[in-house]
């Protein structure tokens, strides 16, 4: 190595010092802000994803419902109605699950 | 991140020249921890955080342009050919500068710059000499 070379290099260098401790916390507050917000943007998507199913499976079950006329009428079991009345059924199950589930995205 | 925001940031700052270089630091490690995955052991860490570093970089410049050359990152108290490097530093193109900081400055190889910038190792060794020739230039006219 000549001497422009070292003479180069110690001009070019970082400087020594010690780990800046106010930028460190600076970004690991970034980073934990961003862990939250894509939490609670899965958690977000996958409410958007159930409310969808669900309200797809209301309009099945009311599809239903109008399909088999009056509604005193007895529910086979292997029916649309029946379908409907599951999907109605799983769609009450998963949206008594959820709101719990949420809230803790943001804990 | 201790460990490495010194070097990463003091070749941020050399290359940005402005107060720019925190902010794209910031986003580097933030890049960093998204990605820590995809790090797969191929060369050191540190090199792998200055590539992160750099593409962000050129980002950043990208979404700014038009940029003139960034100040010279000088102390009050630096002696003059410190001035004179800084701003030949500067003047320089932000690839000759990105390969001079690393090569000449932080000791990576022709190789790990390479990477590190994502260049041919012939384009990168290139970029070194042209920005040596430049830098010794403002040193010879400091010589007695």
């Amino acid at each position: 190595m000549t001497t422009t070379d070292r003479t180069l290099a110690s001009l070019l260098a970082t400087p020594e010092r010690d780990a800046d401790a106010a930028f460190v916390a600076q970004v690991e507050a970034l980073v934990r802000y961003d862990q939250r917000r894509a939490a609670a943007r899965r958690s977000a998507f996958k409410r958007i994803g159930i409310e969808t199913a669900a309200a797809g499976a209301m309009l099945a079950a009311f599809a239903a419902a109008a399909r088999i006329g009056a509604p005193s009428d007895l529910v086979p079991l292997f029916s649309p109605a029946m379908a409907g009345l599951v999907a109605l059924g799983v769609w009450a199950m998963v949206s008594l699950r959820v709101p719990a589930r949420r809230s803790q995205a943001f804990g | 991140m201790r460990v490495h925001e010194r070097r990463v940031r003091g070749f941020l700052r050399r290359l940005c020249g402005d107060a720019s270089a925190d902010d794209i630091a910031q986003l580097c490690f933030l890049k960093a921890w998204r990605a820590a995955a995809s790090y797969r052991g191929e060369g050191s860490y540190e090199g792998w955080l200055l590539r992160i570093a750099w593409t962000q970089f050129l980002g950043d410049r990208r979404r700014q342009r038009p940029a003139g050359p960034p100040e010279p990152d000088v102390g009050a108290a630096s002696p003059d050919v410190r001035i004179d490097i800084d701003r030949a530093l500067s003047a320089l193109p932000e690839r000759e500068r990105a390969a001079a900081l690393l090569c000449l400055g932080e000791g990576w190889s022709h190789g790990e710059a390479a990477t590190i910038l994502g260049v041919p190792l012939g384009t990168l060794k290139s970029l070194v000499a042209r920005a040596r020739a430049k830098l010794a230039a403002t040193l010879e006219g400091h010589q007695p």
